[in-house]
């Protein structure tokens, strides 16, 4: 299959998005967990005006989300990764970005239903 | 009076955002040169409504719902403590990746030439339809987090 250019910023985003998507379910089990990892994302969040971890949370994604779609569209990591994953058109791509939504879903749906049934 | 703005508001913008990606998605269904501009406009507004329906969501859960004697301490008290444990936790762990989905979904309609490229038409649709799937299922389970606080409140 011959493989298609794809725009810089959709290509970046994307990758970026699959990326968070995938280290969502790990920070929340984290921040669940241990109570450093939670302390750590309280204190983030104050330094933007509100002591909760969820600000400190989105924060942090929002700086993770832009850094790596800056360092994905305008240098060569992008299309690395996109030919690691055999990502060669904006379909492939979209497959991508809809598993690792499902990914984060099922496994944060799972981690919290065994939590209220404990 | 303003938690109440915050989650009416909340729960408002979110159904919108919900019906205006629906919008979206059948124009781009039928995408030709005479519909792009609606296909574009609807995505646009349907993304505006749901960073409303967000941040306000965001705002009465930051400020309003956690505090001593807030509706989470209510929904904990209740019999439906699950409301809280399963639904509000998965749920705001869930909406926070649709403010990065929308952002690549503006960047799809209007970056890219849509009409002319099948591939990543079929992209847009599929994200198009995971964030009305996404909204219905975070409208569902707002109704579910708000029924157990009227089970917390000793209603039936």
């Amino acid at each position: 299959m011959s493989k298609e250019t794809m725009d810089n910023w959709v290509l970046g985003s994307s990758l970026a998005f699959i990326i968070i998507s995938i280290l969502n379910p790990f920070i929340v089990i984290g921040k669940e967990k241990s109570t450093g990892f939670k302390d750590f994302f309280i204190n983030f969040g104050g330094i933007f005006g509100i002591d909760h971890h969820l600000y400190g949370h989105i924060w942090v994604f929002i700086f993770l989300f832009a850094i790596f779609t800056v360092l994905f569209a305008y240098t060569g990591i992008g299309v690395t990764i996109a030919e690691a994953l055999k990502i060669d058109d904006y379909a492939k791509l979209g497959y991508w970005v809809i598993g690792s939504i499902v990914f984060f879903f099922l496994i944060i749906s799972l981690f919290y239903l065994l939590e209220v049934l404990e | 009076m303003v938690e109440s703005f915050e989650i009416l508001g909340h729960a408002f913008f979110g159904v919108l955002a919900g019906f205006l990606f629906l919008w979206a998605f059948v124009e781009l269904l039928n995408l030709n040169e005479s519909n792009l501009k609606r296909a574009q406009w609807a995505t646009t507004l349907a993304s505006i409504s749901g960073y409303l329906g967000l941040i306000l969501g965001l705002s009465y859960y930051l400020n309003d719902y956690g505090k001593p004697g807030g509706d989470k301490s209510i929904i904990k008290g209740g019999d439906w403590d699950w409301a809280h444990g399963f639904f509000t936790e998965t749920k705001e762990h869930f909406a926070i990746m649709g403010f990065f989905l929308m952002i690549i979904i503006l960047l799809l309609v209007w970056r890219i030439d849509l009409v002319g490229n099948p591939k990543a038409k079929k992209m847009t649709i599929w994200l198009l339809g995971a964030l009305v799937i996404g909204t219905l299922i975070l409208e569902g389970y707002g109704a579910i987090i708000a029924f157990g606080l009227r089970i917390g409140l000793g209603g039936t």
